[in-house]
């Protein structure tokens, strides 16, 4: 019973008796199990059971998958679904682009450049709490700055959170100068982990700067832009602090995304067992999206 | 070695160096396990003690939670009970309040909240009727219509503490210089704001003519008001949802038309939006809680103190209304509380007559009647304010006695239901598509009803 086994850690295989594999990964093992994936087995256990707050006298009886047909047949959730991947889409798009310019461009040695880094990355260091209240009094009226300007090159005043045209994409805005940072930083690791022989041979081959980005540099910075671009597209398809913050989801429900549908859901509405189905369809979306990337990231 | 990345063999040589006995591990979890039944046993079953009781109670972030926080060493001092205070966002609150209720953890005692969450508190709340018994709470001593919006099938679930209500704020010297009278309808609203916007009147001496909260919450408010004016009704008896009528889309084209005069944005106002343009004069009209009449009259802070005329909201076209819609700040006692007795105490206190004279001299809205009539209370409210201030808010009596509670759906049962909250959430949303000309109001109301129409069908109201 306490003879050694060999366990698979990380990279590594290690011989350790059994009690002391429990002993080591036990805690963990126990904190992960309660706060992580209990949770988790929980809410598939209320989306198939009628769960609402306000209703208590209606107990929780089982339902099925109706929880599910409801969520697959509900227009709103099909609108915050669509609204989700668009945000994403457009944000991410932005991120990566713009997250890889800076990256190229930082990659070189030039005078001032450890404090351009320095400064560049100071968005992501901001909880979304911050960056939400900060950019809520850049789109007022008569506070910020780039209503100003918007106000200047049209000659009328607006506000950009009011307009249901505009709203999502004033949240797009916000997300790519909260996360752009984070891209550039991971890409620019990548950059600076380069072998530099490559580089030396297309140079002595006579290589243009698009033929050498576009042979040497990206297929070898093809991992870290896809490990980039998975965490993003999972975050932003999960924001919420900003929305709740910016809009709260208006005007109408021109930025009523999956995640804030999901919240009004369970803490307005009080369905929680349909909010509870709403949260694993999201899981599964996320996780099939993770795995395509992963998969991306694998091939050889 | 090598395995992957890493050489384990170092690895193993630092495991068999470091590795402790069997003993030991047992002993280590032995302690642990030791120490968790010490301590839990401590904790469960140590008797409380008995001297000191402290009762928690959850509390939204009111202009008035000072008050209520100063009053509280008196009430500690009177009856030896200590109280804490946890304050949050009042849509936050609720949400905190439900699930802690649900959960049955006792961890508040009393939970101040506004009427219209009753719907989502119903169930938890404990009927109070046996309290006001035993403590000799004379309940006709305040606000009949406030006091039953706390009141289920009979039983008193719920007490109230502050009036809370909406009305007209205008800006009497702005309208008199421009020889325009105060509005008594809704068009008549619309045609001054109008006047004062320089879209549509370029010699206008505000750039807006009006500001109003259009979020979803408050547009829902505010268009209710409207389309009682108008003659319509949100329901049938039989909660068949009907405001898709004629005077449904009147009511809410009412909104669309005044964004045209409303500053930019004017969908995601809330509060303090509209409070803040009146104040600075930008705007010579808003539609706003009483509660702003404190800004509107703070001479430090507001351009128009003494200067604005408070009135009811508009009539509308066929000479209905007017109806202020009005709710109230009460507080519950939940089921689940384990100092039921200590909480109604600290309720009475709150809602005691000396309490309650504090809450109007501070500039709020008292429930209690008699409170407003006492010569001596308004003299104090002139002499601290101004007759003006002191005027307007005994129109709170006005809207306490007669306003119409917008969380009223069906207009034949009263009161407020459990899906309150969604179905007003989920029109609103609807309604503020028209606002930003996205569809009509018709089209708005069209699928709003067919929204909320799902709404009461799955619930159950109808078949």
């Amino acid at each position: 019973m306490d003879g050694p086994t060999t366990i698979f850690c990380g990279w590594a295989f290690m011989n350790l008796r059994r009690y002391e594999f429990l002993l080591y990964v036990g805690p963990g093992l126990a904190y992960f199990l309660s706060l992580g994936i209990f949770p988790l087995l929980f809410s598939i256990y209320i989306s198939f059971h009628l769960y609402q707050l306000n209703r208590p006298e209606l107990g929780n009886p089982f339902v099925g998958v109706a929880n599910y047909i409801n969520a697959i047949r509900d227009p709103l959730f099909h609108d915050a679904l669509f609204r989700s991947f668009l945000l994403t889409t457009e944000s991410v798009i932005l991120q990566m682009l713009l997250g890889l310019g800076l990256a190229l461009l930082l990659a070189t040695e030039f005078r001032g450049c450890g404090l351009t880094r320095s400064l560049l990355l100071m968005p992501m260091t901001l909880t979304p709490v911050v960056v939400g209240l900060l950019w809520r009094y850049q789109f007022q009226p008569g506070a910020g700055i780039l209503e100003w300007i918007a106000s200047m090159i049209t000659g009328k005043s607006f506000y950009v959170l009011g307009e249901p045209q505009l709203a999502l994409h004033a949240i797009v805005l916000t997300e790519v100068w909260h996360w752009t940072p984070f891209v550039m930083l991971i890409l620019l690791s990548g950059l600076l982990a380069m072998p530099v022989e490559p580089f030396e041979a297309a140079k002595i081959d006579g290589a243009s700067a698009i033929q050498t980005f576009r042979y040497i540099t990206f297929p070898l910075l093809k991992r870290s832009f896809l490990v980039a671009l998975l965490f993003r597209t999972t975050d932003s398809l999960l924001i919420f602090d900003k929305i709740l913050l910016l809009t709260e989801g208006g005007p109408g429900t021109a930025t009523q995304t999956l995640t804030y549908y999901n919240f009004l859901t369970a803490f307005s509405y009080w369905r929680v067992g349909y909010a509870a189905a709403i949260s694993i369809l999201t899981v599964i979306i996320l996780n099939i999206l993770s795995n395509l990337f992963i998969r991306l990231i694998w091939r050889k | 070695m090598r395995n992957g990345f890493v050489d384990t063999s170092l690895l193993r040589t630092v495991t068999k160096h470091s590795a402790i006995t069997k003993m030991q591990a047992i002993a280590i979890v032995a302690i642990i396990v030791i120490a968790a039944i010490v301590g839990g046993s401590y904790y469960f079953m140590a008797p409380a003690p008995k001297k000191e009781v402290t009762i928690n109670i959850f509390v939204p972030t009111l202009p008035e939670l000072p008050v209520i926080k100063a009053a509280l060493p008196e009430f500690e001092k009177e009856t030896g009970i200590k109280v804490t205070v946890e304050a949050t966002e009042q849509t936050a609150l609720i949400a905190k309040a439900i699930v802690a209720f649900q959960g049955k953890t006792g961890a508040y005692d009393l939970v101040i909240s506004n009427a219209y969450g009753m719907g989502a508190y119903k169930p938890y709340a404990e009927p109070l009727d046996e309290y006001i018994q035993k403590y000799k709470f004379d309940k006709t001593r305040y606000f009949e219509r406030l006091m039953n919006f706390y009141n289920f099938d009979g039983k008193q679930l719920g007490l109230p503490i502050i009036v809370t209500g909406r009305l007209m704020f205008y800006n009497q010297e702005l309208l008199s210089k421009y020889n325009k009278s105060i509005p008594k309808t809704y068009d008549e609203v619309l045609q001054t704001a109008r006047f004062f916007t320089k879209k549509f009147n370029p010699n206008s001496p505000t750039e807006f003519g009006i500001a109003f909260g259009g979020i979803r919450f408050y547009l829902d408010i505010g268009w209710k008001a409207a389309l009682w004016a108008h003659g319509g009704e949100w329901s049938d008896r039989n909660w068949n949802p009907k405001f898709n009528s004629p005077e449904g889309v009147a009511a809410l084209q009412y909104f669309v038309d005044l964004a045209e005069c409303a500053p930019p944005g004017v969908a995601s106002f809330s509060i303090a939006e509209p409070t803040a343009y009146f104040i600075e004069g930008k705007v010579p009209i808003i539609e706003h809680w009483n509660s702003q009449i404190f800004h509107a009259e703070n001479k430090t802070k507001s351009k128009v103190a003494g200067k604005v005329v408070y009135a009811s909201m508009p009539i509308g076209p066929s000479g209905k209304g007017p109806y202020n819609p009005a709710s109230c700040w009460g507080a519950i006692i939940p089921t689940d509380s384990r100092h039921k007795e200590e909480a109604f105490q600290l309720l009475k206190f709150l809602c005691s007559e000396k309490f309650q004279k504090t809450i109007l001299l501070i500039g709020s809205m008292p429930v209690m009647p008699s409170v407003y009539q006492d010569p001596a209370n308004i003299a104090e409210l002139e002499k601290k304010y101004s007759p003006e201030y002191a005027k307007a808010v005994q129109y709170n009596v006005e809207l306490a006695k007669y306003g119409r509670p917008f969380f009223e759906l069906n207009p034949y049962q009263p009161g407020t239901i459990p899906e309150y909250m969604q179905i007003m959430d989920v029109e609103a949303a609807f309604f503020q598509k028209a606002l930003g000309k996205e569809i009509s109001a018709k089209e708005a109301c069209d699928a709003a009803v067919k929204a909320v129409a799902e709404i009461l069908r799955g619930a159950g109201y109808i078949k």
